[in-house]
């Protein structure tokens, strides 16, 4: 079969892509090379909603952060996944420092930023009371947000499934050739022709373009150390605070999370390798150290519960990379997809989808549905909701992860939904289950078990993460022993 | 809303001996609520000998160890529900808790005894560099895979920390098949 469209790669853009792709007469499959949605890039971030006044003026950056920010909470609300603005901060500690957040201002105004506000040191202190003593005034900006970044990558791809595309995990591409018209894309898993191809590789989306193009692209990956601390901490500053943005990036933030954890990074360091997610010692030690230049008692070291590292597809002159290939017709870019991608995930999908159809020319189909309902969380019902929905179905009166409190209930829904979970990880970005304070440590065993029993998966063969992840891979001796 | 004397949150060796001792001083009225779907708490998994020898003068393994607690427990009929999470505790001493049968249900206790044992610091904790992959466990959570399980959690194994613990988890993987390179 010849499809219409072949997205490569399932982040956040790919699945945003595949989404407005959806509500067309079209045959789409979007390509992964991980075992599931949201796998690089768009799993390791900031999570924040960007208001949109860094990206330079004119710049197509700040024009989709601009259009991203403003379509997030309509799209929430249509795929029921955690959102909120909590608005962000950027924060000055010295006088010298003040003429730069009026260029940020305005900026933030030429890109069309609402609401945007500069604060005296007072008015900045009675909002975030932990804010370092040495601040002389903010910028504020109301429309910053924070998002749960899986669930908007998940939704958006669960959502582009129910309306029809087709997914392929563990599928990655190696090669392309033409035939025709007809685009040939070589993978490790057979050939699919097609005559669009969408390059939503992250930091790999200059290898695949430079494969089909003479006018080459280079994206550095940059990495970015994050620590993520205890929910205890999840009330230290309520919106997010940033530094004053460097060229390097927008600096180390402090943020609550939309799950109600504190958020301290990203490093900005520029390695070669694209699956260099190791955080090192000194990133994380530099990090605490600039998170604590801006934001006062911050027991960063106490109250960890984990770090992590995410690249981002830092493309060499800093602009989002997205149009047909000039000397490649049918083939798509949307690469140099960094921060504020995340953000600019909606507007992203929209213009690419908008590239294809007018390429393609498809008809719009009348049965498309563009909500979603979410995973249940029993924590947001009340108690005599909650003993409904466990008379219903008693899988959500047995708690699997009691950091976080995730019942049964939740794990199977995460399972047994479109594009389901199939790894430790799968469950836990869909539910959270392996999230808290003890990091799976408790609930992995038993989450292991579900997964094995729902999916029919040997528990040896079970992985935390698809690939050769396998968490227990082999029975003990004395179990061997028993059974032969 | 059901009233009791005394509410004992976790069913290992702590909460059941604290049961058993508040029963034997004269309360009636006692309920544990132990999460896991048997009493007896961690000892469980802590299949190895060097319990006991202070309270029972004898040397047991964890399980064995446990055993006695819990049939203490049922010899004087002390109340308890498995598979039953708390969810909160208030102020004025009521616990809400649920399971699979009851649902979730709040009790009205006079006193609280919390005996939940502890949760693990799990490597991000302690804020070790590096990447994250599979296989990097806390020594519960592999004790658990191997001793409750049947598991193996690798076949080549490296231990970090060389105190009781680490060398009773030495001494496991090996005898479960494993090849331990380092204990450090």
């Amino acid at each position: 079969m010849i499809y219409d469209v072949v997205i490569i790669g399932a982040g956040v853009s790919g699945s945003a892509i595949a989404r407005e792709l959806s509500k067309y007469k079209l045959n789409t499959v979007v390509l992964e090379k991980f075992e599931d949605v949201c796998s690089g890039t768009s799993k390791a971030n900031s999570a924040i909603v960007h208001a949109g006044f860094d990206a330079a003026e004119g710049s197509l950056m700040a024009k989709l952060n601009v259009e991203g920010n403003e379509m997030m909470g309509d799209l929430a609300k249509d795929l029921d996944i955690p959102f909120k603005r909590n608005g962000s901060l950027v924060v000055c500690i010295h006088k010298e420092e003040l003429p730069g957040l009026q260029d940020l201002y305005n900026r933030g105004i030429a890109n069309g930023v609402k609401d945007l506000k500069i604060l005296s040191k007072e008015e900045v202190l009675a909002m975030e009371p932990n804010l370092s003593d040495d601040v002389e005034g903010a910028l504020y900006a109301p429309t910053g947000g924070i998002i749960c970044p899986f669930m908007l990558n998940i939704a958006m791809a669960e959502n582009a499934n129910v309306n029809g595309v087709d997914f392929r995990f563990n599928t990655e591409v190696e090669g392309f050739r033409k035939e025709g018209d007809v685009w040939v894309v070589r993978t490790n898993n057979g050939e699919y022709r097609t005559r669009y191809v969408v390059n939503a590789a992250g930091v790999y989306a200059d290898n695949l373009h430079n494969m089909v193009s003479a006018d080459k692209i280079h994206i550095t990956p940059r990495r970015g150390d994050y620590c993520l601390l205890d929910k205890e901490m999840g009330a230290h500053v309520s919106h997010t605070i940033f530094p004053q943005p460097t060229k390097l990036g927008k600096g180390v933030l402090v943020s609550p999370t939309i799950h109600g954890n504190l958020i301290v990074g990203p490093t900005a360091i520029d390695i070669e390798d694209k699956e260099g997610t190791a955080t090192t010692a000194e990133g994380i030690n530099d990090l605490i150290t600039k998170a604590g230049m801006h934001v006062k008692n911050l027991p960063v070291g106490r109250k960890v519960i984990t770090s992590f590292a995410g690249l981002r597809a830092h493309e060499d002159h800093h602009e989002f990379i997205i149009g047909e290939c000039k000397d490649a017709p049918g083939f798509i870019d949307c690469s140099g997809i960094e921060s504020p991608g995340l953000t600019s995930s909606p507007a992203i999908g929209r213009m690419v989808a908008g590239i294809v159809v007018d390429l393609a020319k498809p008809e719009k189909k009348s049965d498309w549905v563009g909500t979603r309902k979410g995973i249940t969380n029993p924590s947001t019902l009340s108690l005599e909701e909650r003993n409904a929905l466990i008379k219903e179905n008693p899988a959500y009166g047995q708690i699997i992860c009691r950091c976080e409190s995730i019942s049964e209930g939740e794990i199977l829904d995460a399972i047994h939904r479109p594009l389901g979970a199939r790894s430790l990880d799968g469950v836990k970005r869909r539910v959270r289950a392996g999230m808290g304070r003890c990091q799976g440590g408790f609930c992995s065993p038993r989450v292991m078990e579900i997964l094995h029993r729902e999916l029919g998966i040997p528990v040896e063969k079970i992985t935390k993460s698809g690939g050769e992840s396998v968490i227990a891979p082999e029975l003990s001796k004395n179990r061997k022993g028993g059974e032969e | 809303m059901q009233n009791y004397d005394i509410v004992v949150i976790g069913g290992g060796p702590a909460g059941l001996a604290a049961a058993a001792e508040a029963k034997r001083s004269g309360i009636d009225s006692i309920l544990i609520l132990e999460r896991d779907h048997e009493l007896g708490g961690i000892l469980n998994q802590c299949i190895h000998n060097g319990f006991g020898l202070h309270t029972f003068k004898e040397e047991l393994t964890g399980p064995e160890y446990a055993k006695r607690f819990m049939d203490q427990v049922f010899e004087l009929g002390i109340e308890y529900k498995l598979n039953t999470m708390v969810i909160d505790i208030t102020d004025s001493k009521v616990v809400t808790a649920m399971n699979k049968t009851d649902g979730m249900f709040q009790i009205q206790a006079k006193a609280v005894i919390l005996a939940m044992g502890c949760r693990e610091r799990p490597r991000g904790a302690l804020n070790i560099p590096g990447y994250r992959p599979a296989g990097i466990f806390s020594a519960g959570t592999a004790q658990r895979l191997v001793n409750i399980e049947g598991y193996l959690p690798g076949r080549e194994v490296v231990i970090l920390g060389s105190g009781d613990i680490g060398l009773i988890m030495a001494r496991r993987m090996t005898l479960e098949g494993a090849k331990v390179k380092v204990v450090a």
